[in-house]
């Protein structure tokens, strides 16, 4: 009896929840039509400094865009600037046919076609001067399907049909009718399974598209003239080339651009390194077709390199100004009508997204999604938190869907998912849905999934081919209601979301090294959301407001008060058990996510003299999956161990630090010792030298 | 001068008897030596008594020589190698003479070389006994001893003398590696020690290699020069030349008579011998001991002059100035000879080739099974005298001579410089020089029983010294590494820094060798394994297992020749007695800086057994 009346206090109270966030959703939807929330539910936090804030040159107060002087500022004079030249390849390195797999352009698990009747869209980059040839597809078809049918159509044209039977294994469709629009070929593939229970088949039949299934290319790439169309379709490597001690403007260029690398080149396998710039008087050699060189290069103007004789892979920047125009503006490139920069040509002011309670799939890059299908029929929604951009938290979600009609003899229902776990559900009885859902905090995590299942039992002897197909339209404008709170816990989680609108970078020493580093952490945040992440590299710690992305070395850790920061150190459970040691004298890297004074931090730091750790920290945490594998607050890495992931925050865990040992004392004076050895070994010899080497005759003895 | 014979004059003096000549003449019979030698040694007259019976008989006067009777001036003018040679010693100059003492009788040449130093002065000779015409020299010429015994070598060719430890340029050169190791270490501590540890790994291969390549030849051929005993009693005593025998000794006055007694049963005319006691001056115990145990008067007692350094090898280049033998051997104080070595000795130099300078004959122990040390050590003797160099002379590669019984052509080691007394294996670094110079140096098949040292901190003592010498030897012959291939060739260069550089350089990097072993064992460390990429890894393997294998192995297999095979399972305790040189290496180490020419008395007389 006791417990029944608990059970019914409890609905009550979620009953009562769920009518709070119900009508705060349908308020914000109210409120959507506004261009700004004024209400601020976070109390008021220092914020990052924006880019413009660093650049030098609005910090110079100095106008001149093609004067080639985004190297001034009072910052370039800790650069070693050298000589740059540029050398066409002068041979064919690289420029074979293009043979691009699907794991390369985006489809990184391939693609799975679902059931007797089911379709996928392939967005094909094309370069300039290519067209695609021919689609080959490896296939793993369920065995014991009945022979298929697989369509390739652009729009409503179909281009080819294949036969598929449970044995095929490859798929040769040709391309050569495709259109290519903007620098890019979608199709769409679909099949075609006939059989005499639809139902069944939806639920059986899987046919996996691989991986490694390529698209060829004929053609020959076009070299580059223009700005706007340095940073073709399809690039396999762009790499940044900066001094070894980059100049603020440098680092901060090379930032922005991995976040617009891994934005422009979404899912795409493009890799993006920082190199050294070349020694004075070394060429640098100019890179193949599906590679790009961009060379911070302050002596000069912003340009492609090479136009008249060469590829024109290899972009010149010549100003903090145009990098910034490039690499943080929307369309920034395509605002540049020739070979280079024009001063005044360009309104500077960056984009400014409209902060509203409301974010539409629409706004999240989702287009109106129609489904077809017997029994199941699913579409997915993945979002990250990152992609409401400033720190915010989607509450409710309205979704707003039209289907086809139910058979009579049949049913139907509407579920909602997120993350895995049903958050709504529903009989469909009519041919149109547009209901608020609550969204459970709880369920809530950095990248998330958001699923609308259909399910359908049609009437007895209605699971046939050529019977009714079930199709559903959800609606581009369905849109989550968002307030302004982070619920994510401390740790990794909280990134990109915390690094939001803006951050601080500091690097310690700032150098070509740790600008890598930490461009690679910006690249995989960015390829996580479609929100633009906008670093600001700070001068130094002081500069250092808001968010922050740091690295360095334990000097800094201390600095930071990080959770980890002692050169030697115990980490036990709440039960006191030793997990993991690093005495003094071992060496170790870490990433570590917390929070300082309400805003988020996110080290890196090695500690001794070998950065190389860190860097195999970042390689192993960041594969395979980018920053959606990086999961806890604290990663850590010795130099010859594995890299481990651990939540330490709220889990009873005890960081100690670790006394010092002959061997931790060793490591930490290791210069001072060695100096003391070398002054003994020279006083040594000095004292040596009389008695060994010039001795008198009559002191003989 | 009188005719009559020296004997009938004794008889007739009453000195001896006639049945003493007799017996006297016998024995002159049957090894040709002269009577008067004779006479003394077998004791039938004194000194004295022969010095005064040759003055009647030559028509001179008598002198005994002391400081009184000896004008410095005038006797430091005639050059002490005219005094050694003709063995005279002018006294004081009387205006239109200059009075000479003389022990044999006066010959033309002494005559005219006097004339050549003291112009317009007649010689007034003056007979006096040997002992005196010693002692009259180390008046005279104290100093110039001394510094000949000292600073012979290194006056005569500087770049062969361990006066200088390290020339500027070796130096330097040391230098300049510590300081780069330093620094290597501080920058790239792994990367260092692997390139320090590639070196090192196959260095010691390369000695394992040559150890047991050079011992295994050793077994094949045994002893290079092998005497029958038939051929020793083939020999006609009465060509038999004198050999000098120079003991050195030093504080030994608990073994000193053995040693005499010892010298006396040598199977070679006594009358033949010229044996030296070599006596420093700060030790009057062991002269004292020496005089009472009444040696022959074939015995001469030196005393060297104090000053350092205090070396073995100074006291040996002071006997090897008052030498008369045409062949010359060294015994230390307690070594027991066989009786024939001598002859073994003079008849390898006679058999061998020209440019055989010198003889080793094998060391051994007699008191090998007094405990673990005396096993070890004899272990190692049988195995470096009866394996190791017989294989080098085998090979024609240098031998760094053994510390006593190397037999000398008395000229080559004149030649040679002498010993260096500098140098603390004064005998390795001569058998070194004796290849450089295109001499040889053979071994011969006989054997000279020592004490083993049966005390450890005495073993450290001595070990110490010698491994000392190695690295004092290794750097003078490595001052000049172009010249040393052109006159050595290839062949003994490799010889050299394999045997004579490699040995104390093992020795010191063994116990890192260990360490790091028993570091592993213990812990299974992985931080090591950057210094162990696999091609050093298996060289190391090799060297730990196969190497140390092999170095046990040819040492068991030295305790054959000599029967001894109850010491065969204590080859296999090796290990332990190589650590005890790692510990003597260091402690060498350190006195090469501090201390070079220290030389770490060994202790005789310790051990309770006796020659068996």
């Amino acid at each position: 009896m006791e417990k029944a009346l608990t059970s019914r206090q409890t609905e009550g109270t979620a009953m009562r929840l769920r009518t709070i966030v119900t009508t705060t959703a349908l308020a914000a939807l109210w409120l959507s039509g506004c261009s700004r929330r004024t209400d601020d539910p976070e109390p008021a936090r220092v914020k990052a400094p924006t880019p413009v804030e660093v650049d030098s040159l609005a910090a110079a107060g100095q106008g001149s865009v093609d004067s080639g002087g985004g190297g001034g500022g009072g910052v370039a004079g800790a650069e070693r600037i050298p000589t740059v030249r540029f050398r066409a390849a002068g041979d064919t390195t690289g420029s074979g046919p293009l043979h691009l797999t699907l794991s390369q352009i985006g489809y990184r698990g391939g693609i799975t076609l679902l059931g007797a009747l089911d379709g996928a869209t392939i967005a094909v980059p094309v370069n300039n001067g290519l067209r695609p040839s021919t689609l080959t597809l490896d296939i793993v078809p369920t065995p014991g399907m009945p022979a298929a049918t697989l369509v390739l159509r652009q729009r409503e044209r179909i281009l080819a049909i294949r036969a598929l039977a449970d044995t095929t294994t490859r798929v040769t469709f040709p391309l050569g009718d495709v259109v290519v629009e903007q620098g890019k070929a979608a199709f769409a593939l679909g099949i075609t399974v006939p059989g005499r229970d639809a139902c069944e088949a939806q639920v059986y039949y899987r046919t996996v598209l691989l991986p490694g299934s390529a698209v060829d290319f004929t053609g020959t790439p076009l070299a580059v003239s223009a700005i706007n169309g340095f940073f073709a379709p399809w690039l396999e490597r762009v790499t940044f080339h900066v001094a070894e001690s980059p100049s603020l403007d440098a680092a901060q260029a090379a930032l922005d651009a991995a976040a617009f690398m891994a934005r422009h080149y979404r899912g795409m396998a493009t890799e993006y390194r920082i190199a050294p710039l070349p020694a004075d008087g070394t060429p640098l050699v100019e890179p193949g077709p599906w590679e790009r060189a961009v060379v911070w290069n302050p002596s000069g103007s912003t340009m492609i390199v090479g136009t008249d004789s060469g590829r024109g892979t290899v972009l010149a920047i010549g100003a903090r100004r145009d990098a910034r125009q490039l690499f943080t503006f929307t369309g920034g490139a395509d605002l540049v009508t020739s070979s280079s920069f024009q001063a005044g040509a360009i309104d500077l002011a960056p984009t400014d997204d409209e902060q509203t309670g409301v974010r539409t799939l629409a706004e999240l890059g989702f287009a109106d999604r129609t489904v077809e299908g017997n029994t199941l029929v699913v579409a997915d929604f993945p979002f990250a938190l990152a992609d409401f951009g400033e720190v915010a938290s989607p509450t409710a979600f309205r979704l707003v869907a039209k289907h086809s009609i139910i058979p009579i003899v049949g049913h139907g229902s509407v579920r909602v998912h997120l993350n895995g776990s049903l958050v709504w559900s529903q009989a469909l009885d009519r041919t149109s849905i547009d209901e608020v859902i609550g969204i459970p905090a709880h369920l809530l995590q950095r990248d998330n999934v958001l699923q609308v299942r259909f399910q359908m039992v049609l009437g007895e002897g209605r699971c046939i081919l050529g019977s009714q197909v079930f199709t559903a339209t959800i609606d581009a404008g369905s849109a989550f209601v968002i307030d302004g709170t982070n619920r994510l816990p401390p740790g990794f989680a909280r990134f990109p979301s915390a690094f939001l609108p803006g951050f601080s970078v500091l690097l310690e020493p700032r150098d070509r090294y740790r600008v890598e580093l930490a461009a690679t952490v910006i690249g995989a945040m960015q390829q996580t959301t479609r929100t633009p992440l906008a670093p600001a590299l700070a001068r130094d710690r002081a500069g250092a407001t808001g968010p922050l992305l740091a690295v360095g070395t334990s000097s800094l850790a201390d600095a930071l008060e990080a959770p980890v920061h002692a050169d030697g150190f115990r980490l036990r459970d709440r039960k006191g058990r030793i997990w993991d040691e690093f005495t003094p004298a071992t060496s170790y890297a870490a990433m570590q996510g917390w929070q300082k004074g309400g805003d988020d931090v996110l080290l890196l730091h090695h500690t001794g003299t070998n950065g190389q750790p860190l860097a195999d920290l970042l390689h192993e945490s960041l594969a395979p999956y980018g920053w959606f594998g990086v999961r806890g607050d604290l990663v850590i890495r010795g130099e010859h161990g594995t890299t481990r992931s651990l939540t330490i925050t709220n889990a009873g865990w005890r960081v100690e630090a670790q006394p010092d040992s002959p061997s931790s004392f060793f490591a930490k004076y290791r210069k001072v010792l060695f100096g003391a050895a070398a002054v003994v070994l020279i006083m040594l010899l000095w004292w040596g030298y009389p008695r060994v080497v010039r001795r008198e005759l009559d002191t003989a003895g | 001068m009188s005719s009559t014979r020296l004997g009938d004059h004794l008889v007739q003096r009453g000195v001896i008897t006639a049945g003493q000549l007799e017996n006297a003449l016998i024995q002159q019979e049957r090894t040709g030596e002269r009577l008067g030698r004779l006479l003394l040694i077998l004791g039938h007259i004194t000194r004295l008594e022969l010095a005064r019976a040759l003055a009647e008989l030559w028509a001179l006067p008598f002198v005994v020589i002391s400081e009184r009777e000896i004008d410095l001036a005038v006797t430091q003018r005639f050059p002490l190698e005219a005094t050694l040679g003709f063995r005279a010693v002018p006294l004081r100059d009387e205006g239109r003479t200059v009075v000479v003492a003389v022990a044999e009788a006066p010959t033309p040449e002494l005559v005219d070389t006097l004339s050549v130093v003291y112009p317009g002065r007649t010689p007034d000779f003056r007979v006096t006994t040997e002992w005196d015409i010693d002692q009259g020299i180390r008046l005279a010429h104290r100093r110039k001893v001394v510094d000949t015994s000292i600073y012979g070598l290194y006056f005569r060719e500087q770049g062969e003398s361990a006066f200088t430890v390290f020339t500027l340029a070796q130096y330097i050169v040391f230098g300049v590696v510590c300081l780069l190791l330093l620094y290597g270490l501080y920058r790239a501590p792994m990367e260092t020690l692997l390139a320090l540890n590639v070196p090192i790994t196959v260095f010691f291969l390369l000695v394992v290699v040559f150890r047991t390549y050079v011992g295994v030849s050793g077994a094949a051929s045994e002893t290079a020069i092998s005497i029958t005993p038939e051929q020793v009693r083939a020999l006609d005593e009465r060509k038999l030349p004198t050999y000098s025998i120079l003991v050195p000794v030093y504080k030994e006055e608990r073994v000193i008579a053995t040693l005499l007694r010892s010298l006396g049963e040598l199977d070679y005319p006594q009358d033949k011998l010229d044996i030296i006691m070599l006596f420093e001056e700060d030790d009057p115990d062991t002269l004292a001991a020496a005089k009472a145990a009444a040696p022959g008067a074939n015995v001469r007692f030196m005393v060297v002059p104090a000053g350092p350094p205090q070396t073995k090898p100074k006291a040996c280049n002071v006997g090897l100035l008052f030498a008369h033998g045409e062949y010359l051997v060294i015994y230390d104080a307690e070594d027991r000879p066989e009786p024939d070595q001598l002859k073994k000795a003079l008849l390898a130099f006679r058999h061998g080739p020209a440019e055989l300078g010198c003889v080793q004959a094998a060391l051994n122990y007699y008191n090998w099974n007094e405990n673990f040390l005396t096993r070890m050590f004899t272990l190692e003797y049988s195995f470096w005298f009866d394996y190791l160099l017989p294989g080098l002379d085998r090979l024609r590669l240098p031998i760094p001579l053994g510390g006593t019984s190397n037999h000398f052509r008395t000229s080559v080691l004149r030649d040679l410089g002498g010993w260096d007394p500098f140098n603390v294996t004064e005998d390795a670094d001569l058998g070194v020089r004796a290849a450089m110079h295109g001499y040889r140096v053979g071994i011969v098949n006989s054997t000279t029983y020592e004490e083993a040292n049966n005390e450890l901190g005495n073993w450290l003592r001595q070990r110490s010294r010698w491994i000392k010498g190695y690295m004092q030897t290794a750097l003078v012959y490595s001052r000049d590494p172009v010249s040393l291939i052109r006159r050595a060739g290839w062949r003994h260069a490799a010889g050299f820094v394999l045997l004579i550089a490699g040995t104390p350089l093992i020795f010191l990097i063994q116990p890192v060798s260990i360490l790091l072993t028993i570091a592993w064992l213990v812990t299974r460390t992985t931080a090591l394994e950057p210094l162990f990429p696999p091609v050093i890894l298996y060289l190391s393997l090799f060297n730990l297992l196969l190497g140390n294998a092999l170095a046990i192995y040819v040492n068991m297999f030295a305790v054959f020749k000599r029967r001894l095979h109850v010491l065969v399972l204590f080859a296999l305790l090796n290990p332990f007695y190589w650590i005890l040189h790692s510990i003597a290496a260091f402690k060498a180490l350190g006195q090469l800086f501090t201390r070079p020419y220290y030389w770490e008395k060994t202790r005789h007389g310790l051990t309770r057994h006796g020659l068996t």
